[in-house]
């Protein structure tokens, strides 16, 4: 996975959101609030190399059960995916 | 004609042609004397285009951002800004970053008439840009002024903003010192309300600073209610009244920093309120 557009990732106010900039600010406005797990996702995903390469770099992390994380990790990039915030590398797009 | 401008900490000077117009807002923050923090040469042309393709050609690599009434160039840390108006394609002024103290720009010789206009004249000077490099932040806000403290009522447009400074100069004979702006300053010792040059279709601006002592965020309702809001839900209800160069990562960075010290030093009320002295009676209790 390869993060396409322009965002700022930080913590205001005990939350950590997602701002586009740059050229990404014409095409969404506004800012995507994260959960503790879909800001490790969003840190890690151009570093797995598979989904369950990132779900097992969740499970090494959290002290939650795969399924929880296959649903996390599979719900948060579909939703990133879908915005075309990021893109699949792989040809069989699988990743 | 040359003459400098005070806003908050900043000054400006414009160069420009005898006789061309401004609003009789901007009068009020005349000054005088030291170096101004950036120039702006204004000039008249029928040639917008060419200053466009100029500016393309000085710069090989160039990003360009297109927002609702504006296009941005983008070449390193200069940028060229071509201002057209809501819904028109067609461009009124260019502006271009000449070097970090000037910028040149060119306005169209057909729109000299509605340069009195202050939303159009003062866009022309990309001021929220030189106001976030010297970390004060413009509000879209009714300022008003009780007891010698600032109270800035913040909502969009056509929310209320001014009617609910009316209703308190009518009621608490405040004083409303701009109907639809103000500028915000972290100063030693807490924020200050500065006056600007802004003040849409209210016709109220004057140049004056109190320390703030609220914003109150305004929705229209029929009940009136007023709760305190906290962490968070400030920061997003403020970022959407702040005039943020969204594409610009640093400044973005920079105002997310205000906003969130915003948040942890000024009371932010939300108040649901109807036209009447009960919504005034109703902000009081909380003030």
């Amino acid at each position: 996975m390869r993060i396409a557009k322009e965002f700022i990732l930080r913590e205001i106010a005990g939350e950590c959101i997602l701002v586009p900039t740059g050229a990404t600010t014409q095409e969404f406005n506004g800012m995507l609030t994260m959960s503790e797990t879909a800001r490790f996702i969003w840190e890690n995903l151009e570093k797995a190399d598979s989904l369950e390469e990132m779900i097992q770099m969740i499970l090494d992390e959290y002290e939650i059960d795969e399924e929880t994380a296959r649903r996390d990790a599979v719900g948060f990039i579909s939703q990133l995916v879908g915005n075309g915030f990021v893109e699949c590398t792989k040809e069989d797009r699988t990743w | 004609m040359r003459k400098q401008y005070q806003f908050g900490r900043v000054q400006i000077e414009l160069q420009m042609p005898d006789g061309m117009s401004m609003p009789k807002n901007m009068g009020m923050f005349e000054c005088e004397g030291a170096d101004a923090d950036m120039l702006f040469q204004l000039e008249y042309t029928s040639d917008l285009m060419a200053v466009e393709r100029q500016f393309r050609r000085e710069h090989v690599k160039i990003q360009e951002i297109r927002r609702e009434n504006m296009r941005i160039l983008i070449a390193g840390n200069r940028e060229c800004r071509i201002l057209s108006f809501h819904g028109n394609a067609a461009p009124y002024a260019v502006s271009v970053e000449e070097n970090e103290k000037k910028n040149h720009v060119w306005v169209a010789e057909e729109v000299a008439s509605l340069l009195s206009h202050d939303t159009i004249f003062v866009s022309l000077l990309s001021l929220e840009k030189l106001m976030i490099k010297n970390n004060a932040l413009i509000l879209h806000s009714a300022y008003m002024c009780r007891e010698d403290r600032a109270v800035l009522f913040s909502a969009p447009s056509e929310t209320g903003k001014s009617t609910q400074a009316d209703l308190w100069e009518k009621y608490r004979q405040t004083r409303t010192i701009n109907g639809d702006r103000s500028l915000l300053i972290r100063e030693p010792d807490g924020w200050y309300a500065y006056g600007w040059p802004v003040c849409g279709s209210s016709e109220i601006c004057h140049n004056e600073t109190y320390p703030i002592h609220a914003i109150v965020m305004l929705h229209q309702a029929e009940d009136n209610e007023v709760i305190r809001l906290n962490g968070f839900s400030i920061i997003q209800r403020l970022m959407a009244q702040i005039t943020i160069n969204m594409w610009n990562a640093e400044f973005q960075t920079r105002a997310l920093d205000l906003i969130e010290q915003i948040a942890l030093e000024i009371p932010v009320y939300e108040l649901g309120c109807n036209i009447s002295e009960e919504a005034v009676q109703c902000l009081e209790r909380v003030l």
